[in-house]
């Protein structure tokens, strides 16, 4: 059944289960327990389409780290959520994002990859992939054509690409057939109502830009509505708790992170562009598309202590102009020079004048240089992290303001990720790898338009087994709130390099598989 | 200490090492040293179809990179000997993670060392070198 929660005459909701924001997170767990007897109302504060007004409630301000679209960017408040947007990455999240890592400080989930591999391969089929398989010597396609990467240095892997799967789209025939599911559209929620002690939610404030409220009474509640504004309802949610639901220990909107996206990380002159096809150009097998790339073995982040990271190759150039400056820098320094006959048997002749092999690579044996595409995870801190401020929406919510950091340890990661590539490269005999000048610097400085982000809101309402180190327990469960759960990407204590849509499908069949063994009593 | 002392300084110290621990160094150092320079200088602007390159890396490898660069002629003239060797030590360099970043571009540091090598006997600032 599908509501609009404006022409609504009985304003009063009543279900088991009231889940908040109806995005990826949100839809998967209501169709998950469709036809369960669970009574499960669905709130989104969108439509079914696009709309301005209601979107303007997701504004914000930025300092600190930011980009062009800054707080405001990739959010929608819409049924769907942000997948009305979404390109379609999808990889699961590596072991070693999940372990904690001693040079990583807050770093480590208090469930294990193994944990969720089970609801990683329920995931694929919901976000319509292929085999819950991603590694590239494992794929017929590719097996056996991958250049031989030393493995405890950089493994081959791919990205598997969504179609990508709309939810609104994709699954609202589903849920409006649902008899034991309600959505409603246009019903934000502004507050979760407690009692004193604020250990148990009542009901879910709901009020429209048109000026009508009501309230949503539930057993149990679900907030589904994103890294960003997931910590802001609890924040928002202040009357018996002055702090914010669940924030009596301070964590609610911290440890913000991102990831990073670095266009033009590094650019490879190499000997035969042929040899890299299978681990940089798309291709298809049983219908689905996947998107090479390479990645540390964990044995390379223990040694460089770095964060997570991946890189892509691509034939074409970054789209910004930066990589014609750089080109421009190379190609002026070219100067002439013999090639030699045999590269790698006169291995000195790299030496001899390395920017003459350069140009004959470039002009003569490979037209196209090839370029790396960086991908970092960033680091969990407590100061990055999103708050409240004075100003007020146009429901008279406070609105937000992000405050991430960034720090001189995610460059080092990117500039060890390149070098290792390098490293690889040159030990193989393949090329030859040079790295941008800002990125060689050993400081903490972003020029732009050299990076980007990859616009997903993690980590601000951390999973963690004890209530002083994260907001939620291992079940999604908020420590201090019995019937309140928390969904989507704020649960990630770390952010990985990979996009969070399988992992946020992953956690919703889980959390779903747990609320039916709840409501089973 | 301006760039250039810095550099000569670090070549210097390049070179006592190598006049300390190594047999070869004391030939080098005495009668034949002269001679075995020489020879290296021949040999290695054999390997460089340029000059100006080469010195280049070798001075900003001293200069950015000076603990590392410590015993560079040492291991060139054993990896340059002989000359297959160094493709080897090429190799073995990236394996390890034994590189360095010059100018944006990853090196082993056996081709560090050659260039700077080159440019100390280039420069010809070296001791016992004319």
């Amino acid at each position: 059944m599908l509501f609009d929660f404006r022409k609504l005459d009985n304003k009063a909701i009543e279900a088991d289960l009231c889940i908040v924001g109806a995005g990826a997170a949100g839809i998967t767990l209501a169709r998950s327990l469709a036809g369960s007897g669970v009574r499960v109302c669905l709130l989104e504060s969108g439509g079914l389409e696009f709309d301005a007004d209601i979107q303007s409630l997701a504004g914000g301000s930025d300092t600190g780290f930011s980009e062009g679209a800054g707080v405001r960017g990739a959010r929608l408040r819409q049924f769907g959520g942000s997948t009305n947007h979404w390109v379609g990455h999808c990889a699961p999240y590596e072991k070693s994002d999940f372990e904690e890592r001693s040079w990583i400080p807050h770093s480590g989930w208090p469930i294990r990859k193994h944990d969720l591999d089970p609801y990683y391969e329920r995931a694929q089929k919901l976000l319509e992939l292929g085999p819950y398989e991603y590694d590239l010597n494992r794929i017929p396609e590719t097996k056996g054509r991958i250049p031989s990467f030393d493995p405890d240095k950089i493994l081959a892997r791919t990205w598997q690409m969504s179609p990508p799967t709309r939810f609104g789209t994709r699954y609202r025939d589903e849920l409006e057939k649902a008899r034991n599911i309600a959505v409603y559209l246009y019903a934000t929620v502004t507050e979760l109502e407690t009692g004193k002690g604020a250990s148990r939610v009542r009901t879910a404030r709901i009020r429209t830009l048109d000026g009508k409220s009501g309230i949503a009474h539930a057993k149990y509640f679900v907030v589904a509505c994103g890294g960003i504004e997931n910590a802001r309802l609890l924040l928002l949610s202040n009357r018996m708790a002055p702090n914010g639901l669940g924030n009596q220990n301070d964590l609610v909107g911290r440890f913000y992170m991102d990831q990073l996206r670095v266009e033009y990380a590094a650019i490879a002159y190499v000997k035969d562009n042929q040899v890299f096809e299978p681990i940089s150009d798309e291709f298809s097998s049983g219908g689905v598309r996947y998107k090479p790339l390479l990645c540390p073995a964990e044995e390379a982040q223990r040694r460089d202590k770095t964060l997570n990271w991946c890189a892509e190759i691509r034939k074409v150039p970054p789209e910004h102009a930066e990589w014609r400056v750089a080109a421009r820098d190379i190609r002026d320094a070219l100067r002439a020079g013999e090639w030699p006959d045999d590269f790698s048997d006169k291995a000195w002749a790299v030496l001899s004048d390395l920017d003459s092999v350069v140009e004959h690579f470039y002009e003569r044996l490979q037209p196209q240089p090839l370029w790396f595409l960086g991908r970092c995870e960033c680091a969990p801190d407590p100061d990055s992290r999103i708050m409240l401020t004075a100003e007020r929406d146009a429901l008279g919510q406070n609105r937000i303001q992000r405050n991430w950091l960034v720090t001189e340890r995610e460059k080092q990661t990117l500039r060890s990720a390149m070098r290792l590539i390098g490293e690889e490269l040159g030990r193989l005999g393949l090329g030859r790898v040079k790295l941008p000048d800002w990125l060689v610097q050993e400081n903490n400085e972003w020029p732009e338009p050299q990076w980007g982000v990859g616009v997903h809101q993690i980590g601000t309402t951390r999973m963690a087994d004890d209530p002083r180190q994260g907001v939620v327990d291992r079940n999604c469960r908020v420590h201090s709130t019995e019937n309140l759960f928390i969904v989507g990407s704020s649960v990630f204590p770390t952010s990985g390099y990979t996009h969070p849509t399988l992992t946020t499908g992953a956690m919703a069949l889980r959390l779903a598989d747990h609320l039916k063994s709840v409501f089973q009593g | 200490m301006k760039r250039r002392e810095f550099v000569f300084s670090v070549i210097a110290a390049c070179l006592s090492t190598y006049g300390s621990r190594s047999g070869i160094a004391g030939t080098a150092q005495s009668i034949d040293g002269q001679v075995d320079n020489n020879h290296l200088r021949k040999l290695l602007e054999s390997y460089f179809s340029g000059t100006e390159n080469p010195r280049s890396v070798g001075m900003d490898y001293l200069a950015q990179h000076p603990e590392m660069a410590k015993g560079a002629i040492e291991r060139t003239r054993k990896c340059l000997s002989p000359a297959s060797c160094l493709s080897r030590q090429q190799h073995e360099d990236f394996a390890k993670g034994r590189t360095v970043i010059i100018g944006g571009w990853v090196y082993a540091r056996c081709e560090a060392d050659l260039c700077a090598t080159f440019a100390c006997l280039v420069n010809g600032e070296l001791p016992g070198v004319v």
